[in-house]
């Protein structure tokens, strides 16, 4: 099946497995490997994209659901050579550890910015409840998002 | 390899659904694609639900609500119309999951699983649900009450498709709560969950409808603890009955979220804080 959708700003055209998961048309096919499988059923948010700028698991996607659609990965956040803000952020408060589960963690921290640049703290706990860390623990993690907004909210 | 359908129309869907060995309707995926992971023999077709917009959408007209059957929680969770009609149902729709779960989910999807643990049923049922379903054939409406047979069951014909959920604008002065115990907060399997809808006017009740998910084979009401409930000053006394009769009425098993034991007792607490609520 020809599968056409904008990965990353970019249009692409594939023949692809209809009933591959989303996840793996972009580490196997693509060597977008930076999108990491956890749990492969929604439990985890390892595998976190944005589907027309929502936060989604790409575990529990199918390639023909991504028709026409907007999906962003870990690959497709900083502008340039210059980090996303929550990544930047992620880096100076020690938000990330053995780094499996941050890719999921910054975006479902970039949906949330750019939805609230303005988060209190259950918001954003409340945005990054889909999204497991097993060694960083979350504090530094929420600390991270929080400095990303303010940062956002300076610049724009 | 699974076949995908992919139809436009919903009636280039109902016509596929005709067909002898019908394709399995796949609608937000957070269930399905998690069986289909784990025993990819058990569906040989699919058929997305993505490009059908008659099944899309919450409207608000002739004195009915009307939402789509591929409504995410997430839009539920946000929808203007809910929040102020129906709250029961956007607030359980909030404790879905997690944000992806949510985004991704539908109210349709959560009904045709037939879960006894579904977060939705249970205010669907207070709320007075009819679920409108469609086959090549023609429409036909039935009460939600009617539409579950047990854990994964339901009325539903292989090539019927359910387009949309429908019930009476709620009255201003109704309320409505939804408390849900599990687990975490995020991510959770309910224990058990109750939604309450009822009109109660000067601390007495007009009417209540009490739904209970997790505790039976399928989503219960308590039609005891609402008979008892009904016309009467919510008192001390009455309440602490009313929770003795609710748990009188629940039939819940131990499995590995939780034990019958805790299951019953705490049935009877969940409404007394959604009684006292209503207050």
């Amino acid at each position: 099946m020809k599968i056409s959708f904008t990965l990353n700003g970019k249009p692409i055209s594939r023949d692809v497995a209809p009933d591959k998961r989303l996840i793996d048309f972009l580490r196997e096919d693509l060597g977008l490997i930076g999108t990491k499988e956890g749990c492969g059923k929604g439990e985890c948010g390892s595998c976190t994209v944005l589907m027309d700028g929502e936060a989604v698991c790409s575990c529990l996607l199918l390639c023909a659901q991504v028709q026409g659609r907007h999906i962003t990965t870990i690959e497709g956040v900083q502008s340039g050579n210059e980090l996303h803000p929550v990544q930047q952020a992620f880096i100076e408060t020690g938000a990330v550890q053995c780094g499996f589960c941050t890719p999921g963690f910054v975006m479902s921290s970039a949906a949330l910015l750019e939805k609230n640049p303005e988060p209190n703290e259950d918001e954003i706990r409340r945005a990054v409840a889909g999204n497991l860390c097993r060694c960083t623990g979350y504090s530094k993690i929420v600390k991270g998002i929080r400095i990303a907004g303010k940062r956002m909210r300076e610049k724009s | 390899m699974t076949q995908i359908f992919t139809p436009k129309y919903l009636e280039e869907a109902l016509e596929l659904l005709a067909k002898k060995n019908p394709p399995q309707p796949l609608a937000g995926g957070t269930d399905l694609l998690v069986m289909l992971k784990d025993e990819p023999e058990r569906f040989s077709s699919l058929m997305l639900l993505e490009n059908l917009k008659e099944l899309s959408g919450i409207h608000k007209e002739n004195g009915r609500i009307r939402i789509g059957s591929f409504t995410t929680h997430a839009d539920i969770e946000q929808s203007p119309v809910l929040n102020e009609y129906a709250p029961v149902l956007s607030s359980a729709a909030s404790e879905i999951g997690s944000v992806q779960i949510r985004n991704r989910g539908t109210i349709g999807g959560n009904i045709i699983n037939a879960s006894p643990a579904g977060d939705l049923i249970p205010p669907l049922i207070a709320l007075g649900t009819t679920l409108e379903l469609q086959s090549a054939k023609g429409k036909r409406e039935i009460p939600i009450r009617e539409f579950f047979l047990a854990p994964g069951a339901s009325v539903r014909e292989p090539q019927e498709l359910l387009v949309a959920i429908h019930f009476a604008v709620p009255d201003a002065r109704e309320r409505g709560v939804f408390l849900k115990l599990g687990p975490r907060k995020a991510q959770a399997i309910s224990k058990v969950m109750l939604a309450v809808q009822a009109l109660v006017h000067h601390g007495a009740v007009e009417w209540i409808r009490i739904a209970i998910g997790a505790v039976a084979p399928t989503v219960i009401r308590a039609p005891q603890t609402e008979t008892l409930l009904q016309g009467k000053k919510l008192t001390p006394e009455l309440i602490e009955e009313a929770k003795e009769t609710v748990r009188r009425e629940v039939s819940p098993i131990t499995d590995i979220r939780s034990t019958a034991e805790y299951r019953q007792h705490v049935t009877g607490v969940l409404l007394e804080r959604a009684i006292k609520s209503l207050l």
